[in-house]
């Protein structure tokens, strides 16, 4: 049986690599060249798992780069490691009639560490194409590669496209399993832009002709948008461990007992020394706040990426004594700490960043970028973001908010919500006051106060030094000029997630003078910034992601040499994107209120409603510039 | 040798004594843990507290001389922005096969205080090692148990075999250094000199002292380094030539806006090897000035013979430049190379490929690309030569280095004038050179007979020339026709931003140079036409630069072409500016006064000039019944702006954002 299943393989190879085109130019069909810096001509990718130790994965791309910025469609690119071996890589330049001009062997594609930037080390290793195009634009690379990896919990997921401004003439992707392995897959492909034939241990995806997306201000985020296959087996094997899993709760109770067990245990000087720490404490969330706080102060975060064992967080006694770990040590310590002073708590696995990405609810598979702890509260859970020195206990910011999670207990996996930061709950609310002199120079002083992601954004701004605190406030306050900056104070409250800022100011030439008077724009301190981008032609929906809330009051002094002239009327602005109220009372003859609302909501709207959402927020810009005269008495 | 075992006590007592116990490895004291801010520079979020180099050098049979650099940091953290500091990256170089560097001895330390001094020592299992390419390794390490308020301190060497020259030694960092100490010690064999760089004052004490070297070798040798039979030790006695550096509370040098590389400013040493003596031999010159410097590199076979090589090319050359002047050949083989081969992103001063193999295989590094280019001249019977220089990010060597350079341009000469060029650019033309090259501190352009002379790089003035026609439609909708056209870096600049745009990006593009104007009906003319100016044409909606209030119009006259936010904000600064290029704005508007309006105020007139003609700024207005016409000219005279002058710098700007955000007032007739 395992002798004739071979054969199948091989012949499969053989078949499609048969197949030879010469890659001319002036074959590429004309709505393919549209907005588009590269075009895929052919991609084929197949995945042979042999056994549940095996995955082959085999590569040919063929790719015309329209222009520069296409170069980096290219992606002639094997990552390696102790767990992934290349078994060939090779490149062939052709010309823009598609006759060959250069070969590139294995030994002659770069071969570098995979840096990512923020890694302290990372075992991962990358060999690349080093090409610079010489018969200028456009030209084409046939790229090939064979690699073998010992790891098949994670089986490549197809995607339609990888790039934007790239469009695909043909694209195939084969996978072939034994049997007995258990291949489960899922598609997301709402258009039906993808052709599937599915056996039981066989998969084939085909697709040709599409033609680019683009990158849109304000648009869904790729993994919405881009048709895709994703996979997994019943039966794997991940960082030394075999695995066996059908669905979430099984994989958890797998992860649980193979990645986590075992690696909360502590020594006893510790043991005593974090007993002693909550010996005070009375509820388990006062324990837990305790034991959060005391992580902050400890750690730091600093990533070290070794093979795939980095599935497998450092054990919570190395953390204790480095003083460090990446964001499973950190979770998985903490955890340990917490299990420690007797409260519970699950290691959670996210997709983690500003852009909300949930895990696939019904289809369980290794996913995922960061993790994160839940103890359990009642029916619900409080949230810990394990690698900050700063962020409040139970608070997760725009990191890891609204979206499924897996939270990890011992009986199994489970997919859980976390919280969501949306409109009001991103409040600003700035309290201010300011004097025009004679001279037409302001003298303001103002507190804002921010809540929810407003706070995320901005509580960082109390690490800074004081410099950058004021290049900071530069930009805040872009609309006044030549801003002087006499003192910066800030009330941090983690337990309300409250961030104070109380600033003291002048700005010289502040209103502008016009002959002997001076025209005044009220809104000094938060006026609308840059526009969303102006767009001919939209193709895609558009989303305001959590939107938010501004309310500034202000008390305004006017010199009493002068007359205030030309109050604005009150605005009332609604729109499906939210609303806009300005109010401008006279106090007396020198003194007027001010007061602004802009409540931005979050939403998912059409693609024709993007014009009128630039509309309304130019219409706030137009008021937000509204001006008073002050002339002289 | 008694007497010498004695001299080296001494001379080792004496290093003791001079190195303040505290700052012994090991020797962290409680104040320095306690220490809750730095006393100069409370703002600091890490210090320096010591800060030791120690090289000296080893003589082996096998390898000759090798040196040997002791690197020793005390570094104390005050909160968890100073974090970084305790994260060490260590880079060796393998010169594959020439002889790599190695990394020896590391050791380090976390120190707490919590009622007693508690020290963590960092595991060998933390230390990682990581080949990141074929030439660099990189040795890289984060100190455990850090907390606010804790010092750390590591202590390595690293042995190198190339001994020309050294890494320049910092003794000024982005935090405070409080304690420093440097010591250099060389066999009298090999004499360096020192290039200074920063503005921190401080003396490098000379002295020297006796040593030895014992030899193993076989019989009898005749030449300093002896083979063969039978074995032997001899005792070579030799001087030791020891420069030392001590300084004390060195303030922190930041990066600021504008600034360009920040290391070009700190306080730094660096030793370059002038000279070999070795007995029996005859003493051998390293480079001494910038002369010599230049003529050593004109000789390596990786520059000079490159040029010299012309015979590949002739036919294509031949063809191309037949019934043409100087100047046309010249222009002729710049866009031959310029179009034909492409650069491959790297600098350098030697070639990678070299010219004939580039001139083939079409890409090449700065070096094999602008030596293709002078051969081809050179054949041409044109008068061309390389101008080496170092690149901005290379930062700037005032002394003479053969590191000081990293780049190389071609100059070339026609009617007694220099023009240079640089054929690694596609968008760029003769004597406009990328910001990238236009260090301040100029090139060097050697001849064949290894003369050389300092070149200054300043490129002509960008200019940037508009025309707007302004008008307010019966709808209260406003619309400028504006005009552009950009000439030298300003085109180059806008040349590279605009390259390989279509549509919207391209519009998108624009628009951002002018304030993010809405724009349309977008012309770009001459884009890939280095040689001419390059012109952009658009309509604007300016609607909203007409504010009515009340029955008046308010109007901001240069619409999207006024200054509306000020460049330096800092009250202070420590760091020359840095504009890269001299440069014009000359801005005329006419504007249609509505109809039924009449001018009630205009701004003032303006004219004003910065000191020592640094800048100048002339501001006009003029109307009649139908029209306002205004005119402004921003002139920027110099690429680099001392920070002596930076208070009046950052006042120029403010008078010119002042005037410029001023309003003309319309009323209704």
């Amino acid at each position: 049986m395992r002798f004739f299943y071979l054969f199948i393989l091989l012949c499969s190879t053989s078949v499609t690599y048969s197949q030879d085109f010469n890659y001319a130019i002036s074959d590429i069909p004309e709505e393919l060249k549209e907005s588009a810096d590269a075009v895929v001509r052919f991609q084929e990718t197949l995945i042979e798992i042999p056994d549940h130790k095996t995955l082959y994965r085999e590569e040919k791309r063929v790719v015309t780069v329209l222009n520069s910025k296409g170069l980096r469609h290219i992606n002639a690119v094997e990552f390696y490691d102790d767990d992934t071996k290349i078994l060939s890589l090779q490149a062939i330049i052709l010309d823009a009639y598609g006759n060959e001009v250069e070969k590139v062997k294995k030994g002659d594609f770069r071969d570098v560490s995979a840096v990512d930037g923020f890694s302290l080390y990372s075992s991962s290793r990358v060999r690349y194409l080093d090409f610079t195009p010489t018969t200028g634009f456009p030209f084409t690379v046939i790229f090939t590669s064979k690699v073998k990896s010992v790891s098949t919990a994670f089986i490549p997921t197809f995607n339609l496209y990888d790039n934007f401004r790239t469009s695909i003439e043909k694209t195939i992707y084969n996978i072939n399993v034994a049997p007995g392995l258990g291949l489960r897959h899922k598609v997301i492909d709402d258009n039906n832009d993808l052709e599937i034939q599915s056996q039981d241990d066989a998969i084939s995806i085909t697709a040709s002709n599409k033609p680019s997306v683009s990158q849109e201000p304000y648009g869904l985020p790729v993994h919405e948008v881009v048709p895709r296959v994703l996979f997994s087996l019943e039966k794997f094997h991940l960082a030394g461990v075999d695995g066996n899993a059908k669905n979430w709760k099984e994989f958890g109770t797998w992860m649980n007992a193979s990645l986590l067990e075992g690696m909360t245990t502590l020594d006893d000087d510790t043991v005593s020394e974090i007993q002693a720490l909550v010996s005070d404490a009375k509820t388990d969330e006062e324990k837990a706040r305790i034991i959060y706080d005391y992580v902050q102060r400890k750690t730091r975060y600093i990533s070290v990426q070794i093979g795939i064992g980095g599935w497998k967080p450092t054990p919570a006694q190395e953390v204790h004594d480095l003083g460090y770990g990446d964001c499973k040590g950190l979770v998985n310590y903490t955890k340990a700490l917490l299990e420690v002073v007797g409260v519970s708590s699950f290691y959670t696995v996210v997709y983690a960043g500003g852009e909300k990405r949930s895990l696939e609810k019904d289809f369980a598979s290794l996913q995922g970028s960061h993790v994160i702890l839940a103890i359990p509260k009642d029916d619900d859970y409080t949230w810990l973001e394990c690698t900050s020195q700063t962020i409040p206990f139970g608070f997760l910011g725009d990191f890891t908010d609204d979206r499924d999670v897996l939270v990890i207990k011992p009986e199994g996996g489970f997919i859980v919500h976390t919280p969501k930061y949306i409109n009001d709950n991103n409040l600003q609310e700035i309290d201010g006051i300011y004097t025009i002199d004679v001279d037409g120079k302001l003298s303001g002083s103002a507190r804002i106060s921010s809540y929810g992601t407003q706070y995320d954004s901005r509580s960082g701004l109390i690490e800074l030094e004081e410099k950058k605190q004021k290049r900071y406030y530069y930009n805040f306050f872009n609309s006044i000029n030549n801003l002087k900056i006499d003192s910066i104070n800030f009330i941090n409250d983690r337990d309300k997630v409250n961030l104070q800022e109380k600033l003291v100011f002048t700005s010289k030439n502040y209103a502008s003078k016009v002959g002997d008077d001076f025209t005044l724009t009220l809104n000094a301190f938060n006026r609308i910034g840059r526009m969303p981008k102006k767009e001919i032609e939209r193709t895609g929906s558009f989303r305001i992601d959590r939107g938010y809330k501004d309310v500034d009051v202000v008390t305004i002094n006017t010199p009493k040499e002068f007359k205030i002239q030309y109050l604005p009327e009150p605005v009332v602005l609604k729109s499906d994107f939210g609303e806009y109220v300005l109010n401008v009372e006279v106090i007396n003859e020198t003194s007027l209120s001010y007061r602004r609302e802009l409540n931005i909501k979050r939403g998912t709207f059409s693609k024709e409603d993007y014009k009128a959402y630039r509309q309304f927020l130019q219409t706030v810009a137009k008021y937000d510039n509204s001006k008073i005269l002050l002339e002289k008495k | 040798m008694n007497k010498l075992l004695l001299l080296f006590f001494i001379a080792s007592f004496s290093t003791a004594t001079c190195l303040a116990q505290n700052y012994k490895f090991g020797k962290v004291s409680k104040e320095e843990l306690v220490q809750d801010v730095h006393p100069n520079e409370p703002e600091a979020n890490a210090a320096i507290l010591y800060r030791s180099f120690d090289t000296s050098f080893k003589y082996s049979k096998d390898e000759g001389f090798t040196a040997s650099t002791e690197y020793h940091d005390r570094i104390k953290i005050y909160n968890d922005s100073g974090n970084d500091w305790a994260t060490v990256n260590i880079y060796l170089y393998n010169s594959k096969g020439g002889g790599d560097e190695s990394l020896n001895n590391l050791k380090a330390y976390t120190y707490n205080f919590d009622g007693e001094i508690e020290e963590v020592k960092l595991d060998k299992k933390n230390i990682y090692e990581e080949e990141v390419n074929e030439r660099y390794t990189k040795i890289s390490f984060t100190m455990p148990n850090i907390k606010n308020g804790s010092v750390i301190e590591y202590k390595y060497s690293i042995r190198s075999p190339f001994l020309t020259t050294f890494d320049k030694y910092y003794f000024q960092e982005g935090i405070p250094v409080d304690e420093l100490y440097m010591r250099f010690a060389t066999p009298e064999y090999l004499s360096y000199k020192t290039h200074r760089n920063g503005w921190i004052p401080f003396t490098v004490n000379n002295s020297s002292r006796e040593k030895s070297i014992s030899i193993n070798y076989k019989e009898k040798s005749k030449s300093f380094v002896g083979r063969d039979a039978e074995n032997r030790t001899s005792t070579i006695r030799y001087r030791e030539d020891i420069s030392e550096v001590s300084l004390k509370n060195v303030q922190s040098l930041k990066k600021e806006p504008f600034s360009g590389n920040v290391n070009n400013y700190r306080t730094t040493l660096q030793f370059e090897l002038e000279m070999t003596r070795f007995p029996n031999s005859s003493p051998e010159s390293f480079a001494t000035s910038w002369d010599e410097v230049a003529s050593t590199i004109y000789k390596s076979s990786d520059f000079g013979s490159q040029i010299k090589r012309q015979n590949y090319f002739k036919e294509e050359i031949d063809q191309l430049i037949a019934g043409s002047d100087d100047k046309e050949k010249m222009v002729k083989i710049f866009d031959f190379v310029k179009n034909q081969v492409t650069w491959n992103g790297n600098y350098g001063i030697f070639v990678e490929n070299g010219a004939a193999s580039t001139f083939k295989s079409k890409t090449g590094n700065i070096a094999d690309i602008n030596l293709l280019l002078i051969a081809m001249l050179k054949y041409a019977g044109i008068k061309a030569d390389p101008i080496l220089l170092g690149t901005k990010s290379h930062g700037i060597y005032l002394f003479p280095t053969r590191t000081g350079f990293n780049a190389v341009i071609a100059g070339v000469e026609i009617d007694g004038k220099l023009i240079l060029l640089d054929a690694s650019d596609k968008l760029g033309s003769p004597n406009i050179l990328k910001s990238q090259l236009l260090n301040w501190f100029g090139g060097r352009m050697v001849e064949e007979d290894g003369t050389s002379k300092a070149i200054n790089l300043k490129n002509a003035q960008a200019i940037h020339d508009a025309l707007a026609n302004v008008d307010l439609d019966d709808e209260g909708v406003a619309i400028a026709s504006a005009k552009n056209r950009y000439s030298n870096n300003y085109a180059h600049e806008m040349r590279r931003s605009l390259y390989g745009k279509k549509e919207v990006e391209l519009n998108t593009a624009i628009s951002a140079e002018f304030n993010d104007a809405e724009i349309e009906e977008v012309d770009v003319t001459n884009l890939l036409n280095a040689y001419k100016p390059l012109s952009v044409s658009f309509d604007a909606d300016v609607t909203s630069f007409f504010e009515t209030i009340g029955d008046k119009i308010y109007l901001n006259p240069l619409f999207f072409y006024g200054i509306d936010e000020n460049l330096f904000k800092a009250e202070e600064r420590t760091l020359p500016v840095d504009f890269d290029y001299s440069r014009l704005d000359r801005i005329t508007i006419n504007v249609n006064i509505p109809k039924g309006y009449i001018v009630e105020t205009l701004p003032e007139p303006l004219v004003v000039s910065m000191v020592d003609g640094i800048a100048s700024y002339k501001y006009n207005i003029s109307n009649t019944a139908a029209s306002l016409s205004i005119s402004v000219q921003r002139d920027i005279d110099t690429s680099l702006v001392a920070v002596d002058y930076y208070k009046s710098l950052k006042a120029f700007f403010e008078m010119i954002l002042n005037k410029e955000n001023e309003k003309v007032v319309l009323k209704k007739a």
